[in-house]
């Protein structure tokens, strides 16, 4: 937000600055926000440019940050949890700290890959963010969790899948950096969907027989009980009601959204690449599909759609293989899984 | 004066719109809509976050006559003093719909 404002005025309310300015916090307005977020992010840019980067890139450890936004839409509002400091009072606060913990350690122990840029940057997190906003986001540098309004969407930051959701983002950004519009964006959300899943069945021990594919059941509002944001074994299933409408998302490419809302379908085309992950999956199990699906990510391009998506998966299936990582049916399973949604 | 508004983007697939006069609005946002009517550059992001995933897109058209004001805001990037229009829209949206 950016403050328009010519009185010195604040959208954040009267009692939560006073609590903030007794706690000695300076609020900041959102053209501050904006111009910190872009000094950060111009000498990140630049840090990441360098030579010295190149040569010995700095190691940092993943440390955990969580923020109260106090329901403004302001980020890095209020300190209120860091890495191996005490537990917070909110319980919502908690949970997203190990949330992220969980997510961080899959990151590291399975795919040795630390932190969103492998460089091992601090996983930055907000709750609280606006009134009864019923979203989660990442947005280039930390992610955002509203409350939900409670209809929809109960509290977004307690749910381990939705936190998976976004760092992967944020994972995918500094890996192949495929471009949020069309194939490529729905990608993007296949691969958020997939580390949300896999990472989900990892904590709860489960299988891929198993598991309910599920993305986002557990922060379905009371009405909603049983329905999810999505399916990755049945997509175009997950939901069905007077509040959200019906799951449009397609599981063969004869179904294929080529619409230009929703930056050309990035929510619902993921369906068709989701399904094949679950096919492979289940042949596989999940870690391994996890794993030919991330040495993959590495290997594409920001513009990868659907079809180069495939031939890139083949190839490093092939290669896995040959190395013993994959089991030796693992090509030829996914050269069949993307067949059944025509590709 | 009439007021357009879209929101699109989010966790999943959802587009709210609806539309109105602006003399039907409660008092202050009538003000703050004239305000940007009449001042509309002062409010235009100064540029679009590209690495937004996820995050709402808000789309406001307000226009008069010939004159036409068009503004789009991401999340991160919604004015100050915004919020309480943008949740008096979004719940006409709902209502509308
Ligand atoms: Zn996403």
């Amino acid at each position: 937000m950016r403050n328009h404002c010519p009185c010195s005025c604040h959208i954040i309310p009267p009692f939560v600055v006073d609590k903030l300015k007794e706690a000695g916090v300076e609020i900041p307005s959102q053209k501050t926000n904006n111009r910190e977020f872009r000094e950060r992010r111009d000498a990140k840019n630049a840090l990441m440019r360098s030579e010295a980067f190149l040569v010995a890139p700095p190691v940092k450890k993943a440390d955990r940050f969580v923020y109260d936004s106090k329901t403004t839409e302001h980020q890095r509002l209020l300190l209120v949890r860091k890495e191996s400091g005490p537990a917070s009072p909110d319980a919502v606060v908690n949970t997203v700290y190990e949330n992220a913990g969980s997510v961080r350690e899959y990151f590291k122990t399975f795919l040795n890959y630390l932190s969103v840029d492998n460089h091992g940057a601090d996983l930055i997190l907000n709750v609280h963010f606006g009134k009864n906003y019923a979203n989660a986001f990442w947005d280039g540098d930390e992610m955002t969790f509203g409350d939900g309004d409670n209809q929809v969407f109960t509290n977004l930051a307690n749910a381990l899948d939705v936190t998976a959701h976004e760092l992967t983002h944020g994972v995918v950004q500094y890996t192949a950096n495929l471009t949020y519009k069309g194939q490529s964006g729905a990608l993007n959300e296949h691969y958020a969907d997939v580390f949300g899943s896999v990472i989900k069945q990892h904590a709860k021990k489960q299988k891929a027989a198993t598991a309910d594919w599920l993305i986002g059941d557990e922060i379905m509002g009371p009405a909603l009980t049983g329905q999810a944001l999505r399916s990755m074994k049945a997509p175009g299933t997950a939901y069905n009601n007077a509040l959200m409408g019906k799951d449009p998302q397609p599981d063969h490419m004869d179904n294929l959204y080529k619409g230009s809302a929703d930056n050309g379908g990035v929510h619902i085309n993921s369906g068709i690449p989701n399904k094949v992950f679950f096919l492979v999956a289940t042949a596989i199990e999940t870690d391994k599909a996890a794993l030919l699906w991330f040495e993959t990510l590495k290997t594409l391009k920001p513009t990868t759609n659907f079809k180069s998506f495939k031939t890139a998966l083949l190839k490093i299936a092939k290669k896995m293989a040959n190395a013993g990582s994959v089991p030796a049916t693992t090509e030829t399973v996914a050269k069949q899984s993307f067949e059944s949604v025509g590709l | 004066m009439k007021l357009s508004y879209v929101r699109e983007g989010g966790l999943f697939f959802q587009v709210s719109e609806t539309e109105m006069e602006v003399g039907d609005l409660p008092a202050d946002l009538q003000t703050l809509v004239r305000k940007v009517y009449e001042n509309s550059d002062d409010y235009r992001p100064r540029e679009k976050n590209v690495n937004l995933r996820d995050g709402y897109q808000y789309r406001l058209e307000i226009r008069e006559g010939r004159k036409k004001v068009n503004l789009t805001f991401g999340d991160t990037t919604l004015p100050d003093g915004f919020q309480p229009l943008i949740q008096y829209l979004q719940e006409k949206a709902i209502n509308d719909h």
